[in-house]
């Protein structure tokens, strides 16, 4: 099985922090904009700018080790007279420049003393819409690298994109709310604390509606492959199925875990109680958990299948 | 001078400026000794084919042996091979042979996937080449051929595959293995000569091209091959064994 998997688990790895880097941004830059100059807003979302800094950063430090000659990398940036219909050409752009706004929008929140208000205010908006743009642009080419693929039928599907830029928001939100979790401190200010436990519920209710569309995502999927794809398309995505050889590692953990659970919780715990108390711990900590833990496995599980399958006949 | 002995060179710059290459085969090729291969010589352009005649072929492997020899392919790899189709139930059964090797499509998936420009179709004769001085080995190519025919060759860290002996076309030879072939199943030429052998025999002969329906248009046709997939036991309630006598056990 092992024999296909030219894109292993270090390309899995580097997609997936790459999701999560560009989600990390978007839930950072979301807040920041929508927050206006409230604390809270500017506070939460210099945990996102700093994740996805370091995320990108991890991602991009692997993606050489995934090439054979890592030092003719730049022949990639340099070619604009074949790479226009290449996706790869697109992402290697896309990466410095995602990688570059980051790197500066993250700087904008290090300063001492940086806040909503402070003189830097404006350049890090410009770079917060910038870096929604280009990051909405780098999580969608993770999926059209493989959708592009008629060859692997497993892939070549228009939802996949979709599919895995969901996932990276949803990640990015995660990964916000864990690191909110693990860091915040109770203020003593009660009614800037208020205000923080609203920024915990907002969150839990970005991964619910994230999970809802990624639930959709997931069915159209299948259903497309399945129903109305091609043969070679229906005939892969049994893999996935019920009886597949990564049917339960895809349902169970991916889905599963990785989208109905937080579903749940956060059903259970952020909206209905929105006004009530703070997001318990323990939930703050286990819905991330479970969409991060979720999130590689579906990244996991379609690629590998997707390199297993392949065109049915002669 | 170039030496005519040396392997060309498969850049794309090589290319612009090369047809001296291409003009110079004709004296080279009295100079190998091989068999000469009129469809290189003149300046005209070459659309190269190959024409696989499977009611010929009786699975000696003497095509797969030649190539691996020809290019020190690793162990474990080809860059053509012979697959084995027996099925069918007593009486009726029947055992058949598939070469196979790159396609060099007119539309081929790999190119465009390339993000440096290093595998690509050439214009002069349509063989789709892999520079392995630009190959960054990202794989890229190796996914989007839909008849799984490139593979990472673990010497050189880049994609590999049959560039239908390039180095011996361009000498006016025949490919390895066409020339190492005992019954003469495989049949090499250009198609934009009306009067060479392939040229003759697509126009005589039902021929069929492997998975027409992702609409690569290959360039290595078949007469009388077998098509039936592993597969396909289920639709004909009859047996159905496929030896790929490759590093995959199923058939890609």
């Amino acid at each position: 099985m092992t024999d296909h998997n030219f894109w292993g688990l270090l390309d899995i790895t580097y997609i997936y922090l790459g999701g999560l880097g560009v989600g990390a941004f978007f839930v950072s830059a979301m807040l920041l904009l929508l927050g206006r100059n409230d604390r809270t807003h500017f506070t939460v979302a210099r945990y996102g700018a700093f994740l996805a800094f370091v995320a990108i950063v991890a991602g991009g430090i692997l993606l050489p080790f995934e090439l054979e000659h890592p030092f003719r990398a730049w022949r990639v940036y340099l070619n604009f007279a074949h790479g226009l219909r290449s996706p790869m050409f697109y992402g290697a752009w896309f990466l410095v420049i995602f990688g570059a706004i980051s790197f500066f929008y993250a700087l904008t929140f290090m300063r001492r003393g940086a806040s909503a208000e402070d003189d830097l205010a404006r350049g890090r908006k410009v770079l917060a819409w910038l870096g929604l743009a280009f990051g909405l642009c780098l999580g969608l080419y993770y999926g059209v690298l493989h959708a592009s693929l008629a060859a692997r039928p497993l892939w070549h599907s228009p939802v996949l994109p979709l599919m895995f830029l969901v996932s990276a928001y949803m990640s990015g939100a995660a990964g916000v709310l864990f690191l909110f979790a693990i860091f915040h401190r109770k203020n003593s200010d009660a009614e800037v604390e208020k205000r923080f436990v609203r920024r915990g519920h907002q969150l839990l209710a970005w991964i619910l509606i994230l999970a809802g569309i990624q639930a959709v995502l997931v069915f159209l999927y299948v259903l497309f492959a399945n129903a109305f794809g091609s043969g070679d398309q229906s005939a892969a995505i049994q893999i996935l199925l019920p009886g597949g050889a990564f049917a339960t590692q895809f349902w169970l953990w991916a889905v599963v875990l990785g989208i109905l659970v937080p579903i749940v919780l956060a059903a259970s715990f952020g909206v209905s109680r929105a006004e009530r108390a703070p997001v318990p711990w323990w939930v703050a900590v286990v819905v991330p958990l479970c969409v991060l833990i979720g999130g590689y496995v579906m990244r996991y599980d379609i690629i590998i299948a997707g390199q297993i399958t392949h065109p049915m006949g002669l | 001078m170039k030496d005519s002995n040396s392997k060309p060179d498969i850049s794309r710059r090589a290319f612009l400026g090369g047809g001296a290459a291409v003009t110079g085969a004709g004296a080279a090729a009295a100079l190998g000794g091989g068999v000469a291969n009129s469809a290189v010589e003149g300046g005209a352009k070459k659309h190269y084919v190959m024409v696989i005649d499977a009611r010929r072929c009786y699975g000696v492997q003497a095509c797969t042996v030649a190539c691996k020899a020809e290019y020190k392919v690793p162990l474990g790899e080809n860059r053509s091979w012979v697959e084995e189709i027996e099925k069918g139930n007593y009486p009726n059964v029947t055992r058949s042979f598939l070469p196979r090797l790159c396609n060099h499509c007119d539309e081929p998936p790999c190119v465009p996937v390339c993000p440096t420009g290093a595998t690509f179709k050439r214009d002069e004769d349509g063989i789709v080449v892999i520079d392995k001085d630009v190959c960054i080995g990202c794989k890229s190519c190796i996914q989007a051929c839909p008849y799984d025919q490139r593979f990472l060759n673990e010497d050189t860290h880049t994609a590999d595959k049959c560039d239908f002996c390039i180095h011996r076309v361009s000498q006016g030879l025949q490919p390895a293995c066409v020339e190492a072939c005992p019954s003469r199943a495989r049949i090499f030429g250009d198609l934009n000569d009306p009067d060479s052998e392939v040229s003759r025999l697509i126009a005589t002969n039902k021929v069929s091209v492997l998975r027409p329906g992702y609409g690569t248009e290959p360039n290595v046709y078949y007469i009388g091959a077998d098509h039936t997939g592993e597969n396909d036991h289920y639709a004909e309630f009859s047996y159905v064994d496929v030896k790929t006598n490759r590093r995959f056990a199923e058939r890609r």
